[in-house]
C-alpha cells in the first residue's frame, strides 16, 4: 500500500485578517453550542417570558390598564424574575462548556498553537455566551420598544428612549452574565461543575445579598448582586419611580463597569497562565 | 560542519512549581528529521508545548526557525503541532475538524476545505471523512491529530509521540509519510519512547532526561561515545559457571550476570576487545557458546548509559 503525499510547497500561508480568525471561533462555536435543542428551547421559551408579557403590558398600558404608556412601564422587562432564570439559564447551559470543554478535551492547545493570540480565543468564545444572551436581554426589549412606537401606542420619542435604555442595561446584562459565565468555565474542564457554579454563584449572590440587606438594614449589601446593580440601573434608566428604598443607579452602574472588565481580565489571566499537562 | 539550526534551545528552563519541566535544556536541531527521544516524564512534551507556543520559558530561549516562539502567535503559521494526548472534538467529523483549524489559521473557507481533504487523503482518512471522531479507534485519533499539524503546509512539524495507539500497518505508513514529508523539505521533530522506531527514522537524535539534553548528534557517534562506558552483552551458554571463572580474570570486564539458567550477562569496558577475543574463549575445553547479543544494540540502552551511567 502506498500513502500519496501531496507536494508541499512550503509556502507562507495566506494572511486572512485576524478579525476574521476570531469570527471563525464565534461562528463555528456558535452554530455547535447555539443550535442545539438545550439552548435553542431556552432562548425561545426565555424570549417568549420576557417579550410577551412586556408587548401586552404596553399595549394594555396605552388604554389606560397599568398605568399611563410612559418610559417607566417598560420597566416590566426587568421586574420580573423571567429575564434573570433565563439569563442564569442561559449562562449556565451554553457557558459552562465553552472554555471548560476545550480544557477537558485539550483542544485549546491546538487553539493557541494557531496565529491566535488568548485574546482572540476569549473574544471568539465570550461571543457565542454573549449574543445568546443578547436574544434574551436585548432584543425583547428593543423589539417591544420598536414595536409599540411604530403602532403608535407610546410617543415615538418614548420609544425611541426606551428602545436605547433596553439596549444599554441589555448590554451590561449580557457583559456581566458572559463574564461570570467565561470566568467560571475557565476555572474547571468538568463544564457540568462550571455550570452548577454559574447558576449557583448567580443565584447564591443574589439571595445572600437580599437576605443581608434585609437583616441589617443596609442596602449596600445589593450591590454585591450583579442583578441587583443591573435593576438598579433599569431603574434609573427608564426613571422608574420606586417607592421603597433603593440602591443608588449610579453607583450600581460603576461597581457594573468596574465587574464586567474585572471578570474579563480574571479570564484573560486564567487563560494566559493556563499549563495544559498532557504527561 | 556547520548547519543551520531549526530548533534551537539555550538554558531553557521551565518549572511546574517545584517539578522541573525543562532544566537548563541546551540544544540544536538540524534539518531534517531529528528524534527527541527519553522517557515518560523526560520534558519531551513540555519542549513541544514550549516550542508551539503554549508555555512561556521561565529561563533561557528557544528558537524556532531563528524566530523566538513565546507571544509570537503568526510564528506559529511556520509550525504543525500534533500533541500527544487530546486535542479533538469528538463530535466532529476530520474533515469539519481540520478545515475549522485551517480557517484558524487564516485559510478562506474554501481553501481549507480543500487542504483539510487533502491532509485527510495524505493520512489515508478519507474514507471515513463524515464520521464523528468520537467514533475513531485511538490510531485513527492519531492521524486526525497529524492532519491537523500537516494541513497548512508548516515548514516545522512537531510530533509529540506520533505513533502512540497505532497499529503496525498504520505505525508503518506513518513513518514513510514523515521520511516522505523530510524529503520535501520539512523539519520534524519527533518524540518517542518506543526507541527502534526513531533509529529506523533517522540518525540525528536528542536525548532528553529529567528536562535535560544529555545527548545529542549522530546516533553512530554518540555509540562510539559510549565505548568508554560499559558495554552489556548477553551470552547464551549451557556453561554458564565455567565461562563466568575464565571471564572474571579479564581487566576489562567488571560485572558479570547470571540473567538465567543458560545465560550470562557481561558488563565490559571494551567491548571491542571482549568480542575479538570471544572465538578464543569459546573454543576452551568445557566451554559451550550458543548464542551472543549485545544489550546495546537499542537505542534504549544507549539512553540508560547516558542517563543513569549503567545499563
Amino acid at each position: 500500500m502506498t500513502i500519496a503525499t501531496p507536494r508541499y510547497a512550503l509556502s507562507d500561508a495566506s494572511t486572512r485578517p485576524r478579525i476574521e480568525r476570531v469570527w471563525t471561533i464565534f461562528a463555528e462555536n456558535t452554530r455547535l453550542r447555539g443550535l442545539r435543542v438545550g439552548p435553542l428551547l431556552l432562548v425561545g421559551f426565555g424570549f417568549t417570558a420576557t417579550f410577551v408579557p412586556l408587548l401586552l403590558s404596553e399595549m394594555l398600558a396605552s388604554y389606560g390598564l397599568f398605568g399611563a404608556p410612559e418610559l417607566s412601564t417598560f420597566y416590566e422587562a426587568y421586574q420580573s424574575p423571567m429575564l434573570l432564570i433565563f439569563a442564569m439559564l442561559m449562562s449556565a447551559v451554553v457557558g459552562a462548556g465553552i472554555v471548560a470543554d476545550d480544557l477537558r478535551t485539550k483542544a485549546i492547545s491546538l487553539y493557541l498553537s494557531r496565529p491566535l493570540t488568548v485574546m482572540d480565543y476569549l473574544v471568539g468564545k465570550s461571543g457565542v455566551v454573549a449574543v445568546l444572551l443578547a436574544l434574551l436581554a436585548i432584543l425583547p426589549g428593543v423589539l417591544t420598544a420598536v414595536i409599540v412606537g411604530l403602532l403608535g401606542y407610546v410617543p415615538a420619542d418614548v420609544a425611541a428612549t426606551a428602545a436605547l435604555v433596553f439596549l444599554g442595561v441589555g448590554t451590561l446584562t449580557v457583559l456581566t452574565f458572559t463574564g461570570v459565565a467565561v470566568l467560571l468555565s475557565t476555572l474547571t474542564d468538568r463544564k457540568s461543575f462550571a455550570g452548577a457554579g454559574i447558576f449557583a454563584f448567580l443565584f447564591s449572590i443574589e439571595i445572600v445579598s437580599l437576605i443581608l440587606a434585609s437583616a441589617t438594614g443596609d442596602l449596600s449589601f445589593e450591590y454585591l448582586s450583579p442583578w441587583e446593580d443591573i435593576l438598579a440601573v433599569a431603574r434609573l434608566g427608564f426613571q422608574y419611580p420606586s417607592f421603597l428604598p433603593t440602591i443608588d443607579g449610579y453607583v450600581a452602574l460603576t461597581v457594573l463597569l468596574a465587574l464586567i472588565p474585572t471578570l474579563f481580565l480574571l479570564s484573560y489571566v486564567r487563560l494566559s497562565r493556563l499549563e495544559v499537562v498532557t504527561d | 560542519m556547520n548547519v543551520p539550526a531549526v530548533v534551537q534551545a539555550q538554558d531553557a528552563t521551565r518549572r511546574y512549581h517545584e517539578v522541573l519541566g525543562l532544566n537548563r535544556f541546551t540544544a540544536i536541531f538540524p534539518p531534517g528529521i531529528t528524534g527527541l527521544v527519553g522517557p515518560n516524564g523526560a520534558g519531551k512534551s513540555t519542549l513541544f508545548r514550549a516550542l508551539a507556543g503554549l508555555l512561556p520559558l521561565d529561563a533561557g530561549t528557544l528558537t524556532v526557525l531563528g524566530q523566538p516562539v513565546w507571544n509570537r502567535p503568526e510564528n506559529n503559521r511556520q509550525v504543525g503541532y500534533c500533541p500527544d494526548h487530546g486535542g479533538l472534538y469528538g463530535w466532529m467529523n476530520p474533515e469539519e475538524f481540520v478545515r475549522y483549524l485551517l480557517e484558524l489559521d487564516g485559510f478562506p473557507a474554501a481553501q481549507a476545505r480543500e487542504k483539510a481533504l487533502q491532509a485527510l487523503a495524505t493520512v489515508e482518512l478519507l474514507p471515513v471523512k463524515d464520521r464523528a471522531i468520537r467514533t475513531f479507534s485511538k490510531g485513527m485519533r492519531q492521524r486526525v491529530k497529524m492532519a491537523q499539524a500537516i494541513a497548512h503546509d508548516p515548514k516545522v512539524l512537531l510530533l509529540d509521540e506520533p505513533l502512540n495507539g497505532t497499529d503496525p500497518v498504520g505505525r508503518a505508513r506513518l513513518l514513510r509519510l514523515f521520511q516522505e514529508l523530510a524529503a520535501s523539505g520539512h523539519h520534524l521533530i519527533i518524540s518517542s519512547h518506543v526507541l527502534h522506531e526513531v533509529e529506523r527514522l533517522t540518525d540525528n537524535i536528542v536525548m532528553i532526561s529529567n528536562g535535560q539534553a544529555i545527548a545529542q548528534g549522530n546516533l553512530h557517534r554518540i555509540r562510539e561515545l559510549l565505548d568508554q562506558h560499559p558495554h552489556a552483552i548477553e551470552l547464551e551458554t549451557s556453561t554458564p559457571r565455567p565461562l563466568a571463572r575464565i571471564l572474571a580474570d579479564r581487566d576489562d570486564v567488571f560485572s558479570l550476570q547470571f540473567s538465567g539458567p543458560d545465560r550470562l550477562t557481561v558488563l565490559t569496558s571494551a567491548p571491542n576487545g571482549f568480542f575479538d577475543d570471544l572465538p578464543g574463549v569459546a573454543l576452551q575445553p568445557g566451554i559451550s557458546i550458543t548464542g551472543v547479543r549485545s544489550l546495546d544494540d537499542s537505542l534504549e540502552a544507549v539512553f540508560r548509559y547516558l542517563s543513569k551511567g549503567a545499563p
